[in-house]
């Protein structure tokens, strides 16, 4: 295809309209400049803060007993002779009886796998999975017990275990299902995937009830799923009961997805502006739901789309509680939540507020606050411990106890003609608390190699 | 790719604090960069978001513009790396596009519009390479220094994302075409 006809058809279809960028933009971002340090202090500064991390990788080995600010909760010396960072990137999942499982991907896309069964104090690996495609790509996994879990990988690969990961069966299941967007198992046979077809204009549910070695095509519109939407979420609760968030659009089946009927989520008294529901969390007929909310809004901005030019711009928002007790069918406004909520039965779940990206620098203080109550009311605990320039990368609580993974991000690289940037990974710790979050213990995890 | 002396004096002079000469740098690249911006983001209000925490990252991180690279791609690459983060970092979940009752059928969709939905779908890198080379026209090299990829690396890319959107570009040529 002629490259000038590729260039006249991606600028029409990129094509951000008239009056942006604003005027202003080159002001304000030079008006921002004094947010940072001038390039040169910043030198130095990077330059002590190189020399300070390299002592700290060295004396690391041992203990790392960092001082921190007054008021700061206490992280414990980790085990004499184990070192309590790694690299990689974690993610990790808190079972309700206290068992977890811990991702750790690695540079080459591959995959470690670790568990726990005495609530993070000591962990087994539990497999490896191999790079289904070169770099990081992206990875959601579900685990229903300390035995069992599914883990997928884009390309969509399925790796699932029944046995505490001892063993794994992996299918690729990237040339069925194509382009997937959401899925979710209620094990480690059955599950579902949103994909889009190739033709990239219809959304399909497929299910599959062998671990994902066969599929069938379930549903297909009307089932709605906003093309512009952030974050597309889908969730099952059983065989036949399942949920799909787009937008502001929550839609529930009761027949393993061939129909879905939408379900109102009413705002709370007194306001008007429409959440953004996320898949509820249900416990029988009693089910809990997170919800954003646009508090702030810059006046509307028409952005030109071949379907209207209807928008809403999003300033500010707030992270709200749903309840419902008949099922899913009617939801009822609890109250606001501190943060984005989790909940690990009708009554218990944690809410975590943070990072807070409007700021820059971003403030990467994380609060999280508990509820006994189904979120009717919220106490406010002490901030996860964050070293200086690290981040809290997973987090996850079951009544007190508490796993977070944290880790220090990698300077942004900078590029140069023909040069690859060299690959690196983060360094994370795993840290561990009993009394919901006041105090938090360093825990090893077993050998990388 | 050579840079010229003019942009060699900007880049001493902001590195050693001069905003003056810094703006003289940024300016030519923010409209760009906007562009960027809002074909990776698909949101006005957050690309210029995006280009703002862009400009002042590219202040405090000045030093390492390595010497004699360009300024532009070297800010096109912050850019596509804030919006990632910022993609990633979202902690609300808004409807970005129409409401749903303001949806047309899929048969009314336009073939811009499959075309945009494609181009969003792809993997960023791909996605940001498409952007940079096809709507901003920037050249292979550099598009590989605001990645940090080889020309090869761009090639690549590039081929592999063509590859997916050729049958839409196709359709979106014959719309305009017809229309």
């Amino acid at each position: 295809m002629d490259e000038r006809v590729t260039r006249r058809a991606l600028k029409r279809a990129l094509d951000p309209g008239a009056g942006f960028p604003s005027a202003t933009l080159l002001e304000r971002s030079m008006g921002r400049l004094g947010e940072r340090p001038a390039p040169v202090e910043r030198r130095s500064g990077q330059r002590l803060a190189a020399a300070v991390a390299a002592v700290l990788v060295l004396v690391l080995v041992g203990v790392l007993l960092v001082a921190r600010p007054h008021g700061a909760p206490a992280v414990e010396a980790p085990a004499a002779g184990t070192s309590p960072t790694r690299l990689g990137a974690p993610q990790l999942q808190l079972l309700p009886g206290g068992g977890a499982w811990l991702v750790e991907r690695s540079l080459d896309g591959s995959a470690l796998i670790f568990r726990t069964s005495d609530a993070g104090v000591h962990w087994t690996a539990a497999g490896r999975l191999p790079a289904f495609a070169k770099g990081a790509p992206g990875l959601a996994f579900h685990f229903f017990d300390e035995r069992s879990g599914v883990i997928e990988v884009t390309p969509f690969h399925v790796a699932s275990t029944v046995d505490g990961g001892a063993h794994w069966q992996i299918v690729d299941a990237s040339q069925t299902v194509g382009g997937v967007v959401g899925a979710d198992f209620v094990s480690a046979r059955e599950g579902w995937a949103l994909a889009v077809s190739q033709d990239v204009s219809v959304d399909v549910l497929w299910h599959t009830r062998d671990g994902g070695r066969h599929w069938e095509r379930v549903s297909q519109p009307p089932l709605f799923v906003s093309a512009e939407a952030n974050v597309v979420k889908i969730g099952f609760t059983s065989s036949s009961d399942g949920w799909l968030a787009s937008g502001s659009v929550l839609q529930a089946t009761h027949d393993g997805g061939h129909t879905w009927q939408r379900v109102d989520v009413p705002p709370a008294p007194g306001t008007s502006a429409a959440v953004t529901p996320d898949v509820p969390q249900m416990f029988g007929a009693e089910g809990l739901l997170a919800a954003a909310k646009v508090t702030a809004t810059i006046p509307p901005t028409p952005l030109p789309t071949a379907r209207g030019d209807v928008h809403i711009v999003v300033a500010q928002g707030r992270h709200e509680v749903y309840a419902s007790h008949d099922g899913g069918r009617t939801w009822s406004f609890v109250r606001e939540a501190p943060g984005e909520a989790w909940f690990s039965d009708a009554r218990h779940g944690y809410a975590i507020d943070g990072p807070d990206v409007s700021r820059t620098p971003y403030a990467f203080t994380t609060t999280v606050s508990l509820t006994a109550d189904g979120g009717a009311t919220w106490t406010a605990r002490r901030t996860v411990p964050l070293d200086a320039g690290w981040q809290e990368s997973g987090l996850a609580f079951t009544g007190q106890l508490g796993l977070a993974a944290v880790f220090q991000p990698l300077p942004y690289p900078s590029p140069a003609p023909g040069v690859r940037a060299t690959p690196s990974m983060p360094r994370y710790s795993v840290l561990r608390s009993t009394d919901g979050g006041q105090h938090w213990t360093r825990v090893p995890l077993p050998p990388q190699s | 790719m050579a840079v010229v002396s003019a942009e060699i004096g900007l880049v001493a002079g902001a590195r050693a604090g001069d905003t003056v000469a810094f703006e003289r740098l940024l300016g030519p690249w923010v409209t760009p960069g906007a562009n960027l911006a809002f074909a990776l983001l698909h949101d006005r209000h957050e690309a210029e978001d995006a280009v703002q925490e862009a400009a002042v990252k590219a202040w405090s991180k000045l030093h390492q513009l390595r010497e004699g690279a360009a300024f532009g791609p070297w800010f096109l690459g912050i850019v596509a790396h804030e919006c990632g983060s910022l993609r990633r970092s979202r902690w609300y979940r808004i409807p970005r596009g129409p409401l749903p009752e303001a949806l047309a059928a899929p048969d009314e969709r336009t073939a811009d519009d499959d075309l945009r939905r494609a181009v969003a779908r792809l993997n960023e890198k791909q996605r940001a390479a498409i952007v940079l080379h096809y709507y901003l026209d920037l050249p292979l090299d550099q598009v590989g220094q605001a990645l940090g990829l080889s020309t090869a690396g761009v090639k690549s890319r590039l081929n592999r994302a063509l590859k997916t959107l050729r049958p839409l570009l196709m359709a979106a040529e014959e719309d305009w075409a017809d229309g």
